[in-house]
Order: structure tokens, then C-alpha cells, then sequence
């Protein structure tokens, strides 16, 4: 069975997205499982970044450490990844950094063959596909559409590029290289995270959108403001995270779905805005794509550290639902999910990411849409005359919203009074910082104090759990009976159950941590996020304590 | 002719009795009056504070959310439902200060929305703190050697930015006031309404001291005039100098270029997309043959 990954290394800035995404693409289109996952720094050019790409026949959506072909761009990037090379892999680079390498110099080629060095990184990618023993046509159709935009002559040249890197490698390897990689039949879908979130929103019927950008939560937006008037999604940049949330809210309060996305500070800027829709009872989505550490933490990295601060996330009780996807799939599943979720209790509704899930292309063999609808939750308002959003009707659930179309500024809901809540204040009879609700409003409502604060009928400390068990996402396999529980919520689960398959009988039970900044297996000091030291907490040594009587004081 | 207030209701009013809040509130609701609305067609957004209080005593849809967050509420509302006449009513500490930001923000954005500021050059509600337009030596609660900080001039910043209106008013004047504030609305652009209103608790200033300092902008005042309308403000020299001050060149509105590519039914209207437009989404990544 073909298992086979490659590893692309360079600089921020040299183009090793380009290639992997052209490679991946071209790998997929050719009906082969692809996953990719990037590992990069806070910085637009320069540092030592990874793009890793795993190519089966059958989909196994899980990173491997070790790579069976090494491109290495500079050599700085030899000197960072040359460990990961497996005995018998092959090094592809620029100069001979290393022992044996297949030396292919893609900037010389580009300059003499083709008159300009912005060639090298798709010499580079053919190159990869001749070392791949994949057809000599094999990148054709990926770089004619990702060039179209550029005019013939661009993609043309790009065709050249990629048949000069294609020959010289096959030149060069001719036996060393076993690996063949012949066109397969199928298709499926190779997707992101960050793609899929935002389509999932798209199939909830979300209209709104405002976000801060902060990696790694930021492509979702992207996404949406891509495409914003195709799809009629309005798009906004937010001047920053407690504005995007409040903004939302409004969305939402007149009668549009609504979501933001943020990362870990963002997230912590929102959490009054989220107790803001507990108290308000107005239905929110966010998703929150987590870093590793606090305060600004590690922008580009991975971890799944942030479940419990986003179940707790607000001050007062309010019930409210987290959902954390296990891959793009059901990240699109999950996202139309959340969007019921939060119209039907009226609640927010947090959906968790991370940068392993939110940046990583996984192969999709069928997303089966029909199985996530929007449904709806809203009244009808010729159910009602005088609408009273915060009547007190001893149910679990407050009164409906009036059914999309009238939400405020609708003439049949001339007595509705949406209402928002009031906060403390001077309530001579209301607890101070209680909320009030009137069930027409007004701020004052004697003896409808913060009880009634808990909507719905809900009991302090009511939570809703969804999707987070580790072992029990969908088609992900639990730990054996008698092992200890793998660690990581619904991203990791996929890639503890992956790596387990994979792994010599079963292999023995991962995890331990639970709060991983790499994908699970990974050696702790060569993970994302290796130039922070470990990354397990449990291999994390405590900085000795200052002793409280140092010499010299007394 | 007795015709019944459509925006009237019901709900005790909180502020301390002879509040001018009260004139601002007659003066609103006049202003809707006289622009026709009808209490469906109003959406008051509010933060926290005094000021923050009015929406609850008017008849017609309102959100009253946190302290210094009611522009990106009114924002997100704004966006979704560009039919609604959205009004955020805010004082000073709510609007210049906790939520200074925003206001930075939505001057930039030019949303067709109305800002009513009640500027009592006081925290109220929390009994008596400096804000930040109090004048700089006054001793407050907080401040008991007297304010340091310098106030800010926030309509000076709006003219600055070419807010598309921008006026003062006194709280005492509710019919001078009314005018101000139906023109406001009337106006497309962010309409920034700067409230003078005494607080008769905390400042202790009889309405007199106020009436004295009012200096409405001189006959022949063009508000087209950039220059004169930060020279007036400026120049405010313990004076408050009321009136429209400024109204800015036309500039393109927040959403407007949205509504233009998509339509103009608000966003609250258009329904869940069609199944299609999710299978055309999905196809740009479906790979192999």
C-alpha cells in the first residue's frame, strides 16, 4: 500500500505553499487521498516553515513526521528538517546540502530556461512530480487554473517550468526513486478546515459576519469576503473583537443569522458579549480557533487548551452549547448545527477550531449536504397579536422570535417589543446587578429579577456538551478496552485514531497531555511548535522557584 | 385635535425627577413625529449609563446592550435591516469613553445611523466620577484635586473626519433640540447629535449657568465651511456653541456598495440560500475525474 510523504522546507515568502498546494492539488486531481498540514511562524518572510504532504490511495486524514522525500528551498531549511528525511529518502534541493541529495538547481534553470527566477518554485513542483513517477502532464490542469487569472502566456510558461523540473528530476533519479503515482479514477474533496467552516455557515443560511483578524481563525472570513456578494453574506471588519461580537449581536437581534470567529485573546475580548446574547437571549455563532498559551500565545500553533474557557466563557449563568468539529466534513456539519442550535434555544453557540484543523486539507470522499439543513425556529407572527419576547410562559423555551421576515421594522409586529436586557441599575425592588427582563420590556420589573436571568427555564450551570468525547466522533475508532483514553478533543480524536491504525498492532495508547501543541505522536521536541521547547505538558519542567530568603537579605 | 403619542408607553421612568434627560426624550419623540415614523419603523440601540435608559421609554424596538457597545450593535442591526431608522442614544462616558473606539470607527464607516449624545460632563449612574468632557479642574468624586485629564472634543473629531451631520443641542430646549434631531435622521451618514444636558444631581449647576453659556452659531453660519465649523468648536472656550455645526461632503455609506452588488432587501429577508449555491461552493474543491 502506497503511503508516501513529502516535505517541502523553506522561508516565509520563497513559495512553499505554492508548491505544496500545487502538488497536492495535482496528487488529488489524480484521484490519490492527500492530506496537508503547514507549519509556519508569525512572519511574512524569512523563518524556516513546513508544508507537509501525505499521499495514500485510501483517505487517512493524519500528518506523519517522517518524510520520504525532503525539498529544501535553503539551507537553513536543510538544517531544520534534514531529520525528518527517512533512511532512503531522497533530498531534493537547490545545492548539495546534503549526502546524495538529487541537486536540481531550480533558480539557475528558471533564470537560463525561462528568463525569470519566479519560475523556480513550479520547476520545483515538477521536479517533486518526476521524483513522484507521476505522468510528465501531471500539473498541467492544476497550474492552467491556478494561472488563468494571469493570461496564457503566464500559464504557458508555467506548463515549461513544470516539464523542466519534471525531466531534469527524472534524469536524475531514475533508479533510486520507486515511487509511481499513475492516474486513478474517483474524485472527493480535498478541504480545509477553514473552507469548510465557512461553507458550513453558508448552507445555515448565515447573512452576517464580523470578525478582528487573528490567526488561525482568520480564513473563514476570508472565505465569506471572497465571496460576499455571490453569496449575499454581509462581510465586516471589525475594529476589533469586542466590536465584532456586539456586531453580530445586532445582526441577530434584527433577524439575520450571525456569526464572528476569534482566537484565544479575541475570544477572551468576547466573553462579555457572549453573556451579552445569554442574557439577551439572542442566538450567536463563534467560532473560536484556538493557540497555545495565554495572552497572545503562539499565533501559528496548535492546541486545544481553550474547551473549558469557552464552556465557562461569561460572567452569570446562561445556558449555551460548544461544538468541536472533528474534520472539515464535520465542521460543515457541525456549523449548520450550531446555527440551529443557537435560533432554536436562542443561546450562543461556540463552535471549537484549532490550527491543525482550521489550515490542514483533508481528503473528503462525499460531504453529503443533505444531511445538515437550516431549519428554522421562528414564530409565525399571525400567531400572536401582542408579541412579548420575554413573557414569563413557565416553558423551557422563551416565546419564539417572530418568524424572519418581520423582526423589527415590520408593521405586524407594531406592538412586538423586542427588548434588550437592562443591567442592574436603580431598581428599587431588583437586585443590583441582577438582570431584569420585562416580558414587554422596560427597565423596570419589580420582582423579575436575575432568576428569570437564567432563560429558557434552564438551571444554573446547565451547559450543553456536544461532540466533545474523545473517542467517539464519528467514524473515529475508541481506545481499546484497558488502555488508557487517548487525550484531545474532536480534531485530535481523528489523528489519535489515525495514528493508532498505523502504528505495529494496534500500537500502544497515546496521549496523556491534554493539551497537546503538536498532532498526537509526535515527538514532543520536533512537533509544531518545537523552536518553543516541549510541548507536552507533562515533559514541562517548572521553572525552579525563586527562593522567597535570597542570600544577602534578610 | 388630541391624537395619542404612537411612541408613548407606560414604563416608570428612572431618571431623577426634573432630569433634563426628560427634554431629550419630548425632543425624540417629537423629532419621530415629525418625520412621520411609526414606532416598527425605530430601532434605539443603548449602552449603559443614564442616557442609555431612554430607549426603555419609548413605544418602538429597541436593544439595550453593554456599556460602551451600542455603535456595533447598531452596526450589525444596521446591516442586516437598512430599513429600520436606527438611533443609539448614549451619554458621554458610554459613547466617548468606555466606547470611544467605535465612535472612532463608525466615523470612518459612515453608517446612515443617528448618535445622540447626552453629554452631562459627569458619570451619573455611578455617582459622580469625572467623564471625559468634564473641564479640567472641577472636583469630582474621583477626582478630588480636581480633573487632570483634558475633555475631549468629540464633535471636533467628527467634523475632523467629515461625519456626514453634526450638531449640538441643549437639553432645555427640547424644541430647538427636536429640529436638531429630526434633521439628524433625516440626514444620510453617520449624524453625530452632541446632547448639552445639566445634571442636576451630581453637577449642581443651576439651568441658568448653562442658558448663559449657550452661543448659537451665528446668523449666515455655513455648515458646508470645514474650517469655521473647527474654529466654533475649537474656539468653545467654556462657551457651548449649538446648532448645526457641520455637515460633511457626500462619501460612500456603510453597506452601500453591498446593497448595490446584492439588492436592496435587507438580509433580514432573503431566506436560507438554495441548496445549489452550496454545491457550487463545494465544487471548486472536488478533486479527479
Amino acid at each position: 500500500m502506497t503511503d508516501c510523504t513529502i516535505v517541502i522546507a523553506g522561508s516565509a515568502g520563497e513559495g512553499i505553499q505554492t508548491i505544496g498546494d500545487v502538488l497536492a492539488d495535482a496528487l488529488s486531481a489524480h484521484g490519490y487521498a492527500v492530506f496537508t498540514w503547514q507549519e509556519y511562524e508569525s512572519r511574512i518572510r524569512g523563518g524556516q516553515n513546513t508544508y507537509t504532504i501525505r499521499v495514500r490511495e485510501d483517505p487517512c486524514n493524519a500528518p506523519t513526521w517522517e518524510a520520504d522525500i525532503l525539498l529544501c528551498l535553503n539551507k537553513g531549511a536543510y538544517e531544520k528538517s534534514s531529520d525528518r528525511l527517512k533512511d532512503g529518502g531522497i533530498l531534493l534541493a537547490e545545492e548539495p546540502y546534503g549526502e546524495g541529495a538529487l541537486v536540481i538547481p531550480f533558480k539557475a534553470m528558471a533564470k537560463e530556461e525561462l528568463g525569470r527566477v519566479i519560475y523556480a518554485n513550479t520547476i520545483a513542483a515538477g521536479a517533486l512530480a518526476g521524483v513522484l513517477g507521476m505522468e510528465r502532464d501531471a500539473l498541467e490542469k492544476v497550474l492552467d487554473r491556478e494561472f488563468a487569472a494571469k493570461g496564457p502566456d503566464v500559464a504557458e510558461a508555467n506548463r515549461k517550468a513544470a516539464r523542466l523540473g519534471y525531466d531534469a528530476a527524472g534524469a536524475a533519479c531514475r533508479e533510486a526513486c520507486p515511487w509511481s503515482f499513475p492516474r486513478r479514477g474517483g474524485s472527493h474533496y480535498l478541504v480545509a478546515g477553514n473552507e469548510a467552516l465557512p461553507m458550513g455557515a453558508v448552507r445555515a443560511g448565515c447573512r452576517f459576519i464580523a470578525a478582528y483578524p487573528m490567526t488561525p481563525s482568520t480564513g473563514v472570513i476570508t472565505f465569506l469576503a471572497k465571496r460576499s456578494e455571490e453569496l449575499g453574506i454581509f462581510c465586516e471588519q471589525a475594529e476589533d473583537e469586542i466590536a465584532a461580537v456586539n456586531m453580530a449581536l445586532g445582526a441577530s437581534f434584527a433577524g439575520a443569522r450571525a456569526m464572528t470567529t476569534t482566537s484565544g485573546g479575541g475570544f477572551a475580548l468576547m466573553v462579555e458579549g457572549i453573556s451579552l446574547s445569554g442574557m439577551t437571549e439572542v442566538p450567536v455563532v463563534i467560532v473560536l480557533a484556538q493557540r497555545p498559551g495565554p495572552a497572545t500565545g503562539l499565533p501559528t500553533r496548535t492546541a486545544q487548551g481553550d474547551l473549558l474557557f469557552a464552556v465557562h466563557a461569561g460572567h452569570g449563568e446562561f445556558p449555551k452549547a460548544v461544538l468541536a468539529p472533528a474534520d472539515p466534513k464535520d465542521a460543515f456539519h457541525k456549523m449548520v448545527r450550531a446555527f440551529n442550535l443557537a435560533d432554536r434555544f436562542q443561546i450562543p453557540v461556540i463552535v471549537m477550531s484549532d490550527q491543525f484543523l482550521a489550515d490542514s486539507r483533508f481528503t473528503v470522499p462525499d460531504f453529503q449536504v443533505d444531511a445538515s439543513r437550516p431549519e428554522s425556529f421562528l414564530a409565525d407572527p399571525k400567531d400572536f397579536s401582542a408579541y412579548k419576547r420575554y413573557a414569563l410562559t413557565g416553558r423551557r423555551l422563551a416565546p419564539p422570535r417572530p418568524r424572519r421576515e418581520p423582526p423589527p421594522g415590520d408593521r405586524r409586529q407594531r406592538r412586538a417589543r423586542p427588548v434588550g436586557a437592562h443591567h442592574g441599575g436603580p431598581g428599587r425592588n431588583g437586585p443590583r446587578h441582577g438582570g431584569k427582563k420585562a416580558s414587554q420590556g422596560g427597565a423596570s420589573a419589580p420582582g423579575h429579577g436575575a432568576s428569570r436571568s437564567l432563560p429558557h427555564g434552564g438551571r444554573p450551570g446547565d451547559l450543553l456538551f456536544l461532540g466533545i468525547v474523545p473517542g467517539r466522533g464519528p467514524g473515529s475508532r475508541g481506545p481499546a478496552p484497558g488502555r488508557r483514553r487517548a487525550r484531545g478533543h474532536a480534531p485530535l480524536d481523528r489523528t489519535v485514531a489515525s495514528c493508532r491504525r498505523d502504528l505495529p498492532g494496534g500500537g500502544p495508547a497515546l496521549g496523556g497531555g491534554k493539551q497537546r501543541h503538536g498532532p498526537a505522536g509526535f515527538p514532543p521536541s520536533h512537533g509544531p511548535g518545537s523552536d518553543h521547547g516541549p510541548t507536552d505538558p507533562s515533559q514541562r519542567r517548572a521553572a525552579p522557584h525563586r527562593p522567597i530568603h535570597q542570600e544577602g537579605l534578610p | 385635535m388630541n391624537v395619542p403619542d404612537p411612541f408613548k408607553n407606560d414604563v416608570e421612568v428612572q431618571w431623577c425627577p426634573g432630569c433634563p434627560n426628560f427634554g431629550i426624550l419630548t425632543a425624540l419623540k417629537g423629532a419621530f413625529r415629525d418625520l412621520r415614523l411609526e414606532p416598527h419603523q425605530v430601532c434605539l440601540v443603548s449602552g449603559i449609563g443614564q442616557a442609555a435608559k431612554l430607549p426603555h421609554y419609548l413605544q418602538c424596538n429597541f436593544f439595550n446592550g453593554l456599556h460602551g457597545r451600542a455603535l456595533p450593535v447598531a452596526l450589525g442591526i444596521h446591516a442586516a435591516n437598512p430599513t429600520l431608522t436606527t438611533v443609539v442614544t448614549t451619554g458621554e462616558g458610554d459613547c466617548y469613553g468606555e466606547g470611544g473606539n467605535h465612535l472612532l470607527h463608525a466615523l470612518r464607516r459612515n453608517p446612515d445611523i443617528t448618535v445622540v449624545v447626552h453629554n452631562n460632563e459627569i458619570y451619573a449612574l455611578t455617582k459622580g466620577q469625572g467623564s471625559p468632557t468634564t473641564p479640567v479642574g472641577e472636583v469630582r468624586s474621583l477626582q478630588v484635586h480636581g480633573v487632570e485629564a483634558a475633555p475631549l472634543n468629540m464633535p471636533a473629531v467628527a467634523v475632523l473626519h467629515d461625519a456626514a451631520f453634526v450638531a449640538r443641542g441643549f437639553a432645555g430646549d427640547p424644541d430647538h433640540l427636536k429640529d436638531l434631531l429630526a434633521e439628524a435622521v433625516r440626514c444620510p451618514g453617520l449624524s453625530l447629535v452632541e446632547v448639552i444636558q445639566p445634571c442636576i444631581t451630581w453637577v449642581r449647576r443651576p439651568v441658568s449657568w448653562y442658558k448663559e453659556r449657550l452661543w448659537p452659531v451665528p446668523p449666515g453660519y455655513d455648515p458646508g465651511d470645514k474650517d469655521a465649523a473647527l474654529r466654533v468648536l475649537a474656539g468653545d472656550d467654556g462657551r457651548f456653541v449649538t446648532g448645526i455645526l457641520y455637515r460633511g461632503p457626500k462619501r460612500p455609506l456603510f453597506g452601500e456598495r453591498f446593497r448595490r452588488e446584492t439588492g436592496d432587501e435587507p438580509l433580514v429577508r432573503r431566506g436560507f440560500p438554495p441548496k445549489s449555491s452550496i454545491s457550487a461552493l463545494l465544487d471548486n474543491f472536488r478533486m479527479g475525474e
